[in-house]
């Protein structure tokens, strides 16, 4: 059973699970992670809907790695939300979220990491990183930390931008056209969320953006 | 044939080249020197028809054909090569797909057969094989967390890879270490017995003097003002 089909699951001590969420539910997907357990989730969200993810590091060494992409066009509108509760010591979370929006779209991207007292020695990082490919297309993102304690290591970066100019002029001089060029930057640009897909689940949600990508129109100027 | 005339290029409307004129004929390497800031890069990328670089008035014409207004892309699969300065990094874009696809892109315009995955993989590393290339170039991103001197050398990759008919190569040897200067000149020598020409701009005599080269071409604020043909 998917993460998605239930609202809450526990990872348990020193187990390694790793999820694929591909559909928004529209409610909060709570994942409590216990001591020495990795969590791997990998977020593929295409069009519209809203995606509440809760993830709680309860045990001494816990981690989780988060990493999204949400594609959007036309009018879509859609939303990621995404806490980490640091609730023990050396815990660690990685949040890399990447959008792509177009044309009238908006993507709407919250993440909050949150030390306790209890979560000393942990270590947050939260990256967002964004691509607009038309001038009404919109991407709102919102990283945040809260810390109870001074001993963590904390960092955050969000980048919002169109697609390098530069770049396509490159492929160009090696005789690719910008709309080549384009899909093949907006392919790499999602590839750098498959790191915390399941093995098996790969080729096809590596197959469902590559046709998202194809089939989209993209303004190139 | 490779012809420039009269040719005056603006970056963001302002005049950086006026009425530059040379010629590089087949199978002939031809270099371009000039102090910093006197319009040889910008003449590069207007060659290779880049939008960074206007052309205002002149003419480009190869082997009778004019190319002046031909986009970047057009250029490149008729055998035009540009070896960037200061190539650009493209996160999460395979360099193996990448070279793949331009290198296609280049063959069906040429009519060639275009490379399926497979051959075109052992076709890289034959060719890294023979010159030295290190795979890290091509198991990242396309130029992505390379050292100035791996920039430089993935850029001969390509040029090996593309076959040009014309390279033009941006200053190739900056900051290239001494095993680097002599993959340079590998490749370099390699390709003109291929049949590629060259338009090389470099501020080092150390290439110079390890390459057969026909003639010099001097710029200085954005004006010809010597060749020594």
């Amino acid at each position: 059973m998917s993460i998605s089909e239930q609202a809450s699951r526990s990872v348990l001590a020193n187990d390694v699970v790793r999820e694929l969420i591909t559909a928004p539910t529209d409610k909060t997907t709570s994942i409590t992670v216990a001591a020495n357990a990795h969590y791997y989730v990998s977020i593929l969200l295409i069009g519209s809907g809203v995606q509440t993810l809760a993830i709680t590091l309860a045990g001494e060494n816990a981690s989780a790695t988060i990493a999204a992409l949400l594609l959007s066009k036309n009018d879509e509108q859609a939303e990621l939300v995404v806490t980490v509760m640091h609730q023990a010591p050396n815990t660690v979370s990685r949040l890399t979220v990447h959008s792509v929006a177009n044309n009238n779209s908006s993507i709407a991207v919250n993440g909050l990491a949150t030390i306790t007292e209890a979560g000393s020695g942990s270590d947050a990082d939260i990256q967002f990183r964004s691509l607009l490919l038309s001038p009404s297309a919109r991407v709102k993102v919102k990283p945040e930390f809260t810390l109870a304690v001074d001993d963590v290591a904390c960092k955050h970066g969000a980048a919002t931008g169109p697609l390098d100019q530069a770049a396509i002029t490159y492929c160009a001089t090696r005789g690719i056209d910008a709309l080549a060029a384009t899909r093949l930057m907006l392919s790499g640009f999602a590839t750098l969320c498959y790191s915390a897909a399941p093995a098996d689940k790969l080729v096809a949600m590596k197959r469902r953006v590559n046709e998202w990508v194809t089939q989209n129109y993209v303004h190139t100027t | 044939m490779f012809t420039v005339n009269n040719l005056s290029v603006a970056v963001n409307d302002v005049p950086i080249l006026k009425d530059v004129s040379l010629t590089i004929p087949a199978n002939e390497t031809h270099i371009l020197i000039g102090p910093n800031g006197a319009g040889k890069s910008t003449l590069s990328l207007a060659l290779a028809g880049s939008p960074a670089a206007t052309i205002t008035s002149g003419t480009i014409v190869w082997d009778n054909e004019d190319i002046t207004k031909l986009p970047p892309e057009l250029r490149a699969r008729l055998g035009l090569f540009l070896s960037f300065q200061h190539p650009p990094e493209i996160p999460g874009v395979s360099t193996i797909e990448f070279l793949r696809t331009a290198v296609n892109e280049v063959r069906i315009a040429q009519k060639k057969t275009p490379f399926d995955p497979l051959p075109f993989l052992e076709h890289v590393r034959a060719v890294s094989s023979r010159f030295g290339f290190s795979e890290m170039l091509t198991m990242r991103g396309v130029n992505e967390g390379l050292s100035g001197g791996e920039k430089k050398r993935s850029e001969l990759l390509q040029l090996l890879l593309l076959e040009p008919r014309l390279a033009i190569l941006d200053e190739p040897d900056s900051g290239l270490d001494a095993a680097g200067l002599e993959t340079l000149v590998n490749v370099i020598t390699a390709a003109q017995k291929n049949g590629t020409a060259f338009l090389i701009i470099t501020h080092y005599d150390a290439l110079l003097k390890r390459l057969d080269t026909h003639g010099t071409y001097a710029i200085a604020n954005g004006v010809v003002v010597k060749n020594s043909l």
